[in-house]
């Protein structure tokens, strides 16, 4: 217990002194090459040496302690040599424990910080030239929105004004948008509500009865829509969905009062909606719904065509924050097309978000560049923001899920590309596409892409933008199984993996190596330590940096020889080696000699 | 006697036992460097083997004198003997083993085989992503622009082979590690090419290399300068790097050619000569530790004499 304690103090004041010694140098370098010191990045180089000053620490403290508590010549495997290898064993996993933690949640995060200092300053240098280029080429509302993101991400740059300038002077981007909040939710309920044929085709009579022939329309041609060809209520709702059509149309125009100008939008709005043209219905319902907030059709038929609208696009204004709430930069994956071959997916950013429980993931400046079974290009597109959310597999047909190798509960990321104004009808931002053949550019392009994976790859896929050091353990271990099929070299992920994996086996071995070479090299019970051999303790922590560094070196170079030999199965002879070596580096310790 | 014999067995297991690993991890380098993701390795051992030993074996004698040193640390109170058996090993190594070694390795060649790079995967290089299929490539700036060419696979291996030494870019990340280390790895390299080049060079030239060697021997001279063995061990191993470093990056490099010439030009004695600056520095480090030592001595009788 007295050696342990010995050995821990001098441990202790070895680590404070000697990150103190670090700190210290490079506040003066900072000073030396007049830049400002930066916390994260000291902190970072700090733990970068920790495990060599913590196993130097370890070292010194053992050689020093080792003689001071030996009592006569202990020889081979004597109760002496058990009790001083217990100490080595404890404290060295404390301290591979700390290097654990350090490695895998500290370091991770210091470098996350600092990764996002550096995308935020890039970021903003971006937005801020654009925000320039636009106002020079008098396009208003790009330059007034690019500055809108650089203010956001730096609101105290040296800048800040004449993006203030833009921003007030430029002409107004957003109209106030109110949304009218009448029975919105009841409403709802109302719409989705009925389920079935029969209660569908009643409510239907009855709105025709009550000679409202847009709710007998809409919910005849509901019936219709959900009707078996042999469904006896088919031609019934056939019937009442054209009586209701034609008497919409029966109405006399020729006074031209404001009743029978409301009642004619309204009648072209549900036009529209019927016909599937949801974005004309939608913004000529948003007009009504400003000036006729009270009147409950077009309150009713404003949240329907919303709800269809919002299946079909997204709104410019859900991404004009995300930026700076971004977690992942740079995701880029391949995966199957249908020309047999490979389409490269690449995002630049990506947000993930969730709303009533579902995750959204918001992709900024997607582009996709798809491939021929002979390699070559074939068409691309890009797209400022993309919304992609999960689709179940079973929706879709047997032979896409067969085709795909994808299993029936499984989900797949579904992109939507095209985004509208939630204000201003036609405003709407469009995928850009490019073809490598002329007879492809005739073909119409969807507003949808669906790729056949997994939504959860794509997921993991996003993690994997975060680095393969910087991927937490678990999500790590899943990635290399599935990353050959998106493009990542399996090689590497496994490599780093492993390495990860044994890093704890990698200092206790270390450690123990340490161990034995503190009682080879002892300091004499007789002999005082004198205060002059302080200055001499950095060599141990520089020799062990670089010892530490060579062996991580070596070990990738093993762990690659390994994966090539036995692939997968170099995790267990990886750990299955570092465990013997372990028990043998015991084993040699404890045959130490005295003398 | 006993001892001297201990101290051969200890030159000779280390002499094994670094062999056995550094010829492991040269031939692991060598295998990995050859890696291209997603194509079957070609493992090669026996075919590496022999060119590895050649390469390593000068370094590893080196080592085992080092070793034969941290023996002597661990046992100061060692006869004469002793020092006698080590000077003369010192000198087989010095004299008959690297000279030998390097003329040896004057027939082995080793073929480096460039393998084109495989297609379907993402490679991150010169600060953008690439993305090759059979025909063409795609290049992703992580910025804004994404540009397509044509340019192949067997034309891009020969990049990627004279800049990183690595077979495959993707590999090359994962074997980056600290400048600093990076450089105690290159002079390991280097140690092995300066020992063959002078080697064949003729026994003359051979001199100038064998400079390194007496600085090197000269480590004994640190084993007993202070009470601490530990500190023993870590100024040995310290003058060992410095020497080593000193000789193989700077001296032998002709890194110090302009100071020579500047020596010449104010017709400085013997500044001519080829000797001139490796017995310099060397000697240098030479009169160095012996200084170190007696100073060590000295602090350490009075010490005595005080107790």
């Amino acid at each position: 217990m007295k050696l342990a304690g010995n050995v821990l103090v001098i441990l202790l004041i070895y680590t404070v002194l000697a990150l103190a010694l670090v700190f210290g140098g490079i506040f003066v370098f900072d000073i030396i090459k007049d830049v400002p010191f930066n916390l994260m990045q000291a902190l970072q180089s700090a733990l970068d040496w920790l495990p060599s000053i913590l196993i130097s620490g370890l070292l010194v403290g053992c050689s020093m302690a080792f003689g001071k508590f030996m009592k006569d010549n202990p020889g081979r495997f004597s109760a002496l040599l058990l009790s001083y290898i217990k100490v080595v064993f404890v404290l060295g996993l404390c301290c591979t424990t700390l290097c654990f933690f350090i490695s895998e949640i500290l370091g991770p995060m210091i470098n996350k910080k600092l990764v996002a200092n550096i995308s935020l300053e890039k970021n903003y240098q971006d937005y801020l030239a654009l925000a320039r280029k636009y106002k020079n080429e008098e396009k208003y509302d790009s330059a007034m929105l690019y500055s809108y993101y650089a203010l956001n991400l730096k609101s105290d740059g040296e800048e800040a004004r004449e993006l203030r300038d833009i921003l007030d002077f430029a002409p107004s981007l957003k109209i106030e948008h109110t949304e009218s909040k009448i029975g919105i939710e009841e409403l709802k309920k109302e719409t989705t509500g009925y389920k079935n044929i029969p209660e569908l085709l009643q409510k239907a009579v009855d709105s025709y009865d009550e000679k409202n022939y847009f709710d007998a329309h809409y919910y005849a041609s509901m019936v219709v829509a959900i009707c078996k060809d042999n469904d006896a209520n088919l031609f019934k709702a056939k019937q009442l969905a054209g009586d209701a059509w034609n008497k919409l149309y029966e109405t006399d125009y020729s006074q031209k009062t404001e009743e029978n100008l409301v009642y004619a939008e309204k009648r072209r709005g549900y036009s529209a909606l019927s016909q599937g043209d949801f974005l004309e219905a939608y913004y000529l319902f948003r007009e009504l719904i400003e000036k006729y907030p009270t009147d409950l059709d077009i309150v009713r038929y404003f949240e329907i065509a919303k709800e269809e609208l919002e299946e079909q696009y997204f709104y410019i204004d859900e991404t004009t924050d995300l930026q700076a709430f971004e977690q992942y930069h740079n995701v880029f994956f391949t995966v199957d097309n249908d020309f047999g071959a490979k389409d490269v997916i690449f995002a630049k950013g990506v947000t993930l978000m969730e709303k009533a429980g579902d995750l959204f993931l918001y992709l900024r400046s997607l582009s996709s560049f798809s491939y021929d079974a002979n390699g070559n290009f074939v068409k691309s597109f890009s797209v400022p923001y993309a919304k992609v959310f999960a689709e179940p597999v079973s929706s879709f047909q047997d032979s896409f899920v067969g085709e795909n190798n994808l299993e029936l509960e499984d989900c797949i990321p579904c992109f939507m590309l095209e985004a509208v104004d939630r204000d201003i009808e036609g405003k709407k931002i469009v995928p850009t596409h490019i073809y490598g053949d002329k007879i492809l550019e005739q073909k119409e392009t969807s507003n949808f892409l669906l790729l056949p994976m997994k939504y959860n790859d794509l997921i993991l896929l996003c993690r994997a933008s975060l680095g393969a050091e910087n991927m937490p353990l678990g999500t790590l271990f899943e990635f290399v199984k599935i990353c050959k099929d998106y493009g990542y070299a399996r090689e590497v992920f496994l490599q780093i993996l492993i390495s990860r994996l044994v890093y704890p086996f990698f200092i206790m071995a270390i450690i123990l190596v340490m161990g034995i070479f503190a009682w080879n090299y002892r300091l004499s019970k007789e002999i005082m330590f004198k205060f002059k051999w302080l200055f001499a303790l950095p060599i141990f922590t520089i020799a062990v940096f670089t010892f530490l560094e060579i062996f991580d070196f070596v070990q990738t170079l093993f762990i690659y020889t390994m994966i090539s030999l036995c692939g997968f199965g170099a995790i267990g002879i990886i750990i299955g080696f570092y465990i013997v070596f372990i028990f043998v580096l015991s084993f040699i310790f404890l045959a130490l000699r005295g003398k | 006697m006993k001892n001297s014999l201990l101290l051969v067995v200890v030159f000779g297991l280390s002499f094994l036992g670094l062999t056995l690993f550094g010829s492991l991890v040269f031939v692991s380098y060598i295998n990995t460097c050859s890696i291209v993701v997603g194509v079957e390795p070609e493992l090669k051992f026996a075919d590496v083997f022999f060119y590895v030993l050649i390469f390593i074996i000068p370094f590893v004698v080196t080592c085992g004198c080092l070793f034969m040193v941290f023996y002597i640390i661990r046992h100061p109170n060692q006869p004469w003997t002793t020092y006698v058996t080590y000077f003369l090993i010192c000198l087989l190594v010095w004299l008959v083993i690297i000279p030998c070694i390097g003329k040896l390795g004057h027939n082995v060649k080793k073929e480096n085989t460039v393998k084109p790079l495989s297609s379907g995967y993402f490679r991150y290089e010169d600060n953008g992503l690439y993305y090759y299929t059979d025909n063409s490539t795609l290049y992703i700036n992580s910025d804004k622009s994404f540009l397509r060419g044509s340019a192949n696979l067997d034309n891009r291996k020969l990049l990627g082979a004279v800049k990183i030494r690595v077979n495959d870019p993707i590999i090359a990340d994962s074997l980056k590690v600290h400048p600093f280390v990076c450089d105690v790895a290159d002079t390991i390299l280097m140690y092995g090419i300066t020992a063959r080049k002078f080697a064949l060079s003729g026994y003359v030239k051979y001199l100038v290399f064998f400079t390194m060697g007496v600085a090197l021997i000269s480590l004994v001279l640190l084993a007993k300068v202070s009470a601490w063995p530990l500190l023993n061990v870590g100024l040995v191993l310290l003058n060992f790097g410095l020497i080593v470093f000193v000789n193989i990056r700077l001296v032998f490099t002709g890194a110090l050619d302009h100071i020579q010439y500047f020596l010449k030009s104010k017709n400085f004695p013997l500044s001519e000569n080829v000797l001139f600056f490796p017995i310099v520095i060397n000697i240098t480090f030479i009169l160095l530790m012996i200084l170190v030592c007696v100073i060590g001595a000295v602090v350490n009788k009075s010490h005595r004499s005080v107790k």
